[in-house]
């Protein structure tokens, strides 16, 4: 019979006709002894071998405890369980429903120039006084009509660059323009100015006020870790940087800003200080983020000079301090793990534009480069920079929405990226809490899908949830403080 | 055993599906490659050829997490041969009052 009759085979054929049937399930290994098992609704099971192999050989009793939480994490049904099936798509459904609702968040590249020389900047630099690295007004104005095509009801513009307050004129325009599109639209707008807040003065705080934009600011570490590569021809950029973030909490309250943090081979040893420095800011929140493979960094061979492996172990210990901070009563959350657990706890996942099947490519965010160019993600317009054009969805000159989001570039790049239908991925117990990364595996493999074995990315991912699942095992304190930040 | 240096074993394909061992092949790629080749008799010969300057003792565990890989893989065909129709069915379920034309 194939595989179509299959599917519509009358219900009763599904029925289990031993004790038990099993439900579609994947695992993989955890550690040398015990398995991960888990299902398309991201549930989750540990088990050690002989259990595993007991469970596909329909060898379980009923009424032991591991029957009662595979059965009631839909591992398994039996004559009793009446809803399985259903309960199962509907859950599904709830997970994969977002998709519907596509492109929440808009990149605006209002401008190219910057006033850093950072070593590992991900956007080729352009000098201060160039002005033909602006977006113009009609380049801008088109975005904003294609911010409101797009049917999310929660719709995030975030301006970058280069420095994008360099270029605040058009900011404010935008910011304007798409405030009075929106009395028709009606959508939950908010705006992100992702800045090193050198520029930061009165006039843009006051502007701020009352108009939903938020600051998101870059923190490496301590001074002279954040100093040594984020390099301020006049002037320190770590400086720039904390007393930016006190005037906008002073300005416009203490949430209105945050902060990312970029790994460079110099952080690797200093996890620890790096995370004290934030609280030494009055963060709760931290991404220990690893170092992206595109513009400056590849070409100043950055990112080949440390390993995932050095990276996981720096993680390890960012995240054993983050905890501990917590149990000694200083509440920090770590955004990795908190994506990855929502993931696996939160009913509807989580929406991280990096870590969805299909990848998030134009359908969780797009970008709108300062020359009109249109690329499917922000990497994807790094990656431009450095020649390769694959993420190039058209322009705003002549290309529509539709055209746009119907191109025969998106929907293959999204295709590709459906990590359901590629090797290794579709039988990975970690796929539920995964990603594709198609621009990754471009600059690094030469392929947008990539051969997981040779993938840094896959290595980190599966580390770092092997970690998170064995933490919330075997370390009853640690599972309560990563309980907390789902 | 040095830099280039192949290993040759003969493996049952009554125990082994073919497709597994491919699956288990592609996962330990960045190890060693493996191949499998006919052979005179019933057993087909896996070659596994390691990158050069493997050691004695990487390329041992290469073939150690080939054939851990391979047992899993085993497994895995026999939980996909039970439940692939029903993934099917679930999917099939969960998409069929969807209202994405209307939107
Ligand atoms: S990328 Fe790696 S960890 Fe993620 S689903 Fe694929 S195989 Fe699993």
């Amino acid at each position: 019979m194939n595989q179509l009759a299959d599917t519509f085979r009358d219900r009763s054929a599904f029925a289990p006709s031993g004790p038990y049937r099993l439900l579609p399930a994947r695992f993989s290994r955890l550690d040398d002894r015990r398995y991960v098992i888990t299902n398309d609704v991201g549930e989750y099971v540990v088990l050690e071998r002989p259990a595993l192999q007991a469970l596909l050989r329909h060898e379980l009793q009923p009424g032991t405890p591991l029957y009662a939480d595979l059965k009631s994490r839909h591992f398994l049904f039996d004559g009793e369980s009446r809803v399985a099936l259903d309960l199962l798509a509907l859950k599904y459904r709830s997970r994969a429903d977002r998709i519907a609702d596509f492109t929440a968040l808009h990149m605006f590249v209002v401008t190219l120039r910057c006033d850093h020389t950072c070593s590992y900047c991900q956007v080729s630099r352009q000098m201060e006084e160039k002005s033909r690295f602006d977006m113009s007004q009609a380049h801008a104005d088109r975005a904003v009509e294609f911010v409101f095509r797009s049917p999310s009801p929660a719709i995030k513009i975030e301006f970058q660059g280069g420095e994008p307050l360099l270029n605040f004129d058009l900011i404010r325009h935008v910011v304007l323009r798409a405030e009075s599109l929106n009395r028709e639209h009606g959508r939950d707008l908010v705006f992100v100015i992702a800045s090193n807040l050198t520029r930061l003065n009165d006039e843009i705080l006051d502007f701020c006020k009352g108009h939903r934009i938020y600051f998101s600011t870059s923190l490496d570490g301590p001074a002279d870790l954040h100093d040594e590569r984020r390099a301020l021809p006049r002037g320190s950029s770590y400086r720039a940087a904390v007393d930016g973030i006190q005037r906008i909490r002073e300005a416009l309250g203490p949430d209105a800003v945050a902060a990312l943090m970029t790994t460079s081979p110099g952080s690797l040893p200093r996890v620890r200080e790096i995370v004290d420095e934030y609280v030494k800011q009055g963060f709760h929140s931290i991404f220990l983020r690893s170092l992206s493979p595109y513009g400056f960094a590849v070409r100043t061979s950055l990112v080949r000079r440390y390993d995932v492996d050095d990276w996981v172990k720096f993680y390890v210990e960012g995240l054993r301090h983050i905890i501990d901070l917590n149990l000694s009563g200083y509440p920090m959350r770590e955004e990795f793990a908190a994506i990855l657990l929502q993931k696996m706890f939160a009913p509807v996942g989580n929406g991280y534009v990096d870590l969805q099947s299909p990848a998030g490519l134009g359908i969780a965010g797009i970008i709108y480069n300062y020359d009109g160019a249109i690329y499917a993600s922000d990497e994807g317009r790094m990656l431009a920079e450095m020649g390769d054009h694959t993420f190039r969805l058209g322009h705003l000159d002549e290309d529509s929405f539709e055209e746009v989001m119907t191109s025969d570039t998106l929907v293959d790049l999204l295709k590709d990226s459906m990590l359901e239908g590629l090797p290794m991925c579709s039988d990975c117990a970690f796929m539920p809490y995964c990603g594709s990364d198609p621009v990754f595996h471009k600059a690094t493999q030469g392929d947008v899908i990539g051969h997981k074995a040779f993938s840094s990315f896959c290595k980190k991912q599966m580390a770092v949830l092997r970690h998170l699942i064995a933490l919330m095992e075997d370390d009853a304190s640690a599972r309560r403080v990563l309980q907390s930040w789902i | 055993m040095t830099a280039d240096d192949r290993f040759d074993t003969r493996i049952d394909v009554q125990t082994y599906r073919p497709a597994a061992i491919k699956k288990a092949a592609y996962r330990v790629a960045e190890r060693c490659t493996v191949r499998l080749e006919p052979s005179d008799s019933d057993e087909p010969i896996l070659r596994f050829t390691f990158p050069p300057r493997t050691s004695d003792t990487a390329a041992a565990e290469a073939v150690r997490v080939f054939y851990q890989e391979l047992l899993d893989e085993e497994l895995r065909a026999q939980l996909h041969e039970e439940t692939d129709a029903l993934r099917s069915l679930i999917l099939a379920h969960a998409f069929s009052r969807t209202d994405l034309l209307q939107r």
